[in-house]
């Protein structure tokens, strides 16, 4: 008995005593928080140029230091949602990731909020009059976290390895074309296109560049090492604590001058609430993304703040064409005249995003306001009226033809704020017309699965209608409207045809659209350089899709941000992403 | 003694056809789960050799039974292979954040026991009694509660309002106070009334009762004959309990910014990182695998009439 007793003791303590070291170990680094700093001998920090640059400086043009601001303190605390999953700046998947890494590396070029290209770390693009060569001039005098200087061997280092050939990175996608680049000199990059491709320009503010080191020492360790991540921005990471928390610290010698932060702490916390409570309770001083319902709550507390700013992505609903009555289109119409997106975006969205008057979004090239489908439920019933359909003993509409108009939609859930809300809205609005709609439902994985399926299959499940958002990385309508409605970009298997046209797995056209007449503008488009025609083209296809309604055409989200009212200096870069470079505590 | 050693030789290696049956399961689950991780990976406007590139490096490219033998072969060399996601190796991964679920899980297990005992016999002690009420009342409505919900509750109490405790993330002791008060809900709960009853019952045995009617002292009742008796129930709660918080507690973590094991399987389930839901998976089960046979020992030992 004493000795069973004692093994019982035993084991207890031996639980207690493996908790214990794990606990000592784990902590071992405790105190994480760094003081907050006030004291008057805070730095005073040189402004330069502030951002967006929207005049090219030249490389010999002296930084202008403006009014410094002086800040009261130096520690940011940011609470984001979800961690990162790789450092690769060649290697993005999500703006998410950008978010943080855009603080340490830096692009060629930046883009304003006109989607216009800027000079980052080149100043000056040159293309030839054939579209084919494109000329980059380096800014000099750049230096690296480590003493490095930019060259333009650094920047052929970099593209030799976004192209691999054995491991080609994602960010190569926006590089279509390449045939060949090469060393000018010190300061000048060439590459030269196999053929003409205009958002190319555009597709140059997404490449980042790191240092020589970073590639030749660490290239296989970049994914997850923050000290191989050696670039030329303001900050440089010095811990990833994975699912926890990222830390940046200011690097003294960036090429614009220092900047006020001297440290920046991402925290991942997965829930909204949490992210919110952390706010109210001064653990953090800015978090992306709180919840809806609680904007206004939080907008009316004392010392917070609520910022927003459009991004890039669209939210539509796309009409599937194998579904014989949406090959009509008065029906088309008459669905983008049924919802009510005025009381949709207010009442759902609490005014976080914006109507979109054209087939792309308000901040991409060549956006102008092409027409709107204001809310008229009398009209839509009038368009269905004339396309035949009449209203069947159970209040929904039914055709001689294409039978009862009653149909499923797909709709993802947790993918952006509202995304559920707004599918109810819509079965809700689209039954006022007498359209009976099923809602299908599930998480991003599932839907981009069913969404990418192939026609058959889309068919017989009667998925006939998609709700769908669209966050391309490039300004430039190329990115959403040559994905979405091209007869090129048919989703499905890899050899199979539909009607005639071949599929392709990389394909972004769920619903079959397909329009002989936009996608010769769109051929046109794509390889005219000269920018006045590219907009006369552009206004072209805006027209014809807009008039064709391939799509219900919605809103463009807002990213939106609460912060502690002291916090100034936020620049939204277009494409959900915060830069924080300037910000600083008043 | 010898019956043990027999009996442990015995259970370890039955945990071999057991492992295999779980990666089995788990390999097959995962690719029948609908969502592809190459196209969740490469991104929305993806080029087709992104998705190439990605299927080979997965080697998704492969028949299904290939890849199958293949994984099987790496797991039994201890090689659980690389995160699609951050191309960090899965045990890697797992490693650094098993440490967090383990200090969650043991803080949280402390609070249970102890208080969960305490409540427990001071319940049976005064049965029908106010305090016995309220012990009942408490316990059920605080396992009722969402943990969700609960945690939401402290983080507003605490943080929020007080300003006494961090409201989520790690860094300090202090950090994790709030989730383990959470996590503890349910377990103290279970082992409060669990103790209670066992008590109950225990008191009304004959041994009990021809020891008060001794006349020996109650406390040495109590302790030698009522309360020992009754752990052994006890024990199989925490037993439970302990295997399953080892195996991360998904809200809790979530809610509280744990970086645990729990909220890396529901990450990797909505990249749909197959190669790390496994490893998570089979490492959870090893969990409970483990915590079993404890749990089992611990029986025979205090009770050594219970047949193993």
């Amino acid at each position: 008995m004493v000795s069973s007793r004692k093994l019982v003791g035993i084991v207890i303590a031996i639980i207690v005593i493996i908790g214990a070291v794990v606990f000592i170990t784990t902590y071992r680094g405790a105190p994480q928080e760094v003081p907050k700093v006030t004291s008057p001998t805070s730095p005073v920090v040189t402004m330069t140029t502030p951002r967006p640059i929207t005049t090219p400086t030249t490389p010999t043009q002296p930084i202008t230091p403006a009014t410094p601001p002086v800040t009261t303190k130096d520690e940011l605390r940011v609470a984001i949602g979800t961690d990162l999953d790789t450092l690769d700046p060649h290697d993005q998947t999500t703006s998410l990731v950008d978010n943080v890494i855009m603080h340490v590396c830096e692009r060629l070029f930046d883009r304003d909020e006109k989607g216009n290209l800027v000079p980052m770390l080149a100043t000056k693009l040159e293309v030839s009059s054939d579209g084919l060569v494109y000329t980059i001039y380096l800014r000099q005098g750049v230096k690296f976290h480590n003493g490095e200087v930019l060259t333009a061997d650094t920047v052929k280092l970099n593209f030799d390895r976004i192209f691999n050939a054995t491991a080609k990175k994602r960010l190569s996608t926006y590089l279509p074309n390449v045939k060949s680049y090469r060393v000018v000199n010190e300061s000048v990059f060439e590459i030269t296109l196999s053929k003409p491709f205009s958002p190319f320009a555009m597709s140059l503010s997404l490449v980042y560049i790191v240092a020589k080191e970073a590639i030749i020492k660490y290239g296989d360790v970049l994914p997850r090492e923050p000290k191989a991540l050696i670039c030329t921005g303001p900050f440089r990471m010095v811990e990833w604590v994975k699912g926890t928390r990222v830390v940046l610290e200011r690097f003294d010698g960036y090429w614009e001058g220092i900047v006020p932060l001297k440290r920046i702490v991402f925290y991942i916390v997965p829930e909204e609430a949490t992210r919110e409570a952390m706010l109210l309770a001064g653990d953090v001083d800015l978090v992306f993304w709180p919840s809806l319902a609680s904007l206004q709550r939080l907008s009316q507390t004392p010392g917070i703040k609520i910022v927003q700013y459009p991004t890039y992505r669209y939210v539509m609903l796309h009409f599937n064409f194998d579904y014989p009555a949406f090959q009509d289109k008065r029906v088309r119409l008459a669905f983008n005249y049924a919802l009510d997106k005025e009381t949709i975006v207010s009442k759902i969205f609490y005014g976080t995003a914006t109507i979109v008057k054209s087939p792309w979004q308000i901040g991409m090239f060549g956006y102008s306001d092409v027409g709107y489908y204001k809310y008229d439920p009398e009209k839509a019933k009038q368009l269905l009226a004339e396309a035949g359909f009449k209203a069947g003993p159970d209040g929904v509409l039914t055709h001689p033809q294409y039978g009862k108009l009653s149909i499923k939609m797909v709709h993802m859930k947790g993918r952006f704020p509202g995304d559920v809300e707004l599918a109810q809205a819509v079965q809700g609005y689209l039954r006022n017309i007498g359209v009976e709609v099923e809602l299908v439902t599930g998480d991003w994985p599932w839907y981009i699965n069913t969404i990418y399926s192939s026609p058959a299959d889309k068919a017989k499940n009667g998925y006939w209608l998609f709700q769908r958002s669209w966050g391309p990385s490039i300004p430039d309508p190329y990115y959403t409207v040559f994905f979405l409605y091209s007869c090129n970009m048919w989703v499905g298997p890899a050899n199979m045809t539909h009607k005639g046209i071949n599929l392709t797995t990389a394909g972004r056209n769920i619903g079959y659209y397909c329009n002989p007449e936009f996608d010769k503008i769109l051929d046109q488009y794509i390889v005219e350089t000269n920018e006045a025609k590219r907009l006369e083209l552009a206004a072209a296809m805006a027209k014809i899709l807009w008039d064709d309604a391939p799509a219900v055409f919605l809103f463009q989200l807002n990213i939106f941000v609460a912060a502690k009212s002291n916090l100034e200096g936020l620049i939204f870069v277009p494409g959900e992403m915060i830069y924080l470079g300037k910000a600083y505590f008043k | 003694m010898g019956v043990l050693t027999v009996y442990i030789v015995k259970r370890v290696l039955l945990v071999l056809p057991t492992l295999i049956g779980v990666i089995t399961m788990i390999f097959f689950l995962v690719r029948i789960l609908p969502g592809d991780p190459t196209h969740l990976l490469a991104g929305e406007q993806a080029s087709p050799e992104i998705i190439e590139r990605l299927k080979a490096e997965f080697g998704l490219d492969r028949p299904i039974y290939e890849q199958y033998i293949l994984y099987l072969k790496s797991v039994l060399t201890l090689d659980f292979g690389t995160s699609y996601r951050t191309y960090t190796p899965v045990i890697v991964e797992i490693m650094s954040r098993f440490p967090n679920t383990v200090i969650l899980a043991l803080s949280a297990m402390l609070i249970a026991i102890f208080a969960g005992i305490a409540l427990g016999i001071v319940s049976a002690l005064r049965v029908g009694s106010v305090i016995d009420r309220a012990v009942i009342i408490f316990t059920s409505i605080y396992v009722s509660m969402p943990v969700f919900w609960l945690g939401l509750l402290l983080i507003y109490f605490f943080a929020v309002q007080l300003k006494i405790l961090p409201a989520g993330g790690i860094g300090s002791p202090a950090h994790v106070i709030l989730p383990s008060l959470a996590l503890s809900h349910t377990p103290l709960s279970y082992i409060a009334r669990i103790t209670r009853e066992s008590i109950l019952e225990t008191l009304s045995q004959e041994h009990v009762r021809l020891a008060i009617a001794r006349g020996l002292p109650l406390r040495s009742i109590l302790i030698n004959h009522v309360i020992r008796n009754s752990l052994i129930n006890v024990i199989t709660v925490i037993g439970y309990f302990t295997g399953v918080l080892l195996g991360g507690a998904v809200v809790t973590e979530t809610v509280f910014a744990w970086p645990g094991i729990g909220r890396l399987l529901i990450e990797s389930i909505a990249a749909r990182d197959y190669i790390m839901i496994q490893g998570i998976v089979i490492f959870i089960a090893m969990i409970f695998i483990f915590v079993n046979l404890i749990v089992d020992i611990t029986y025979r030992i205090i009770d050594p009439r219970v047949r193993l």
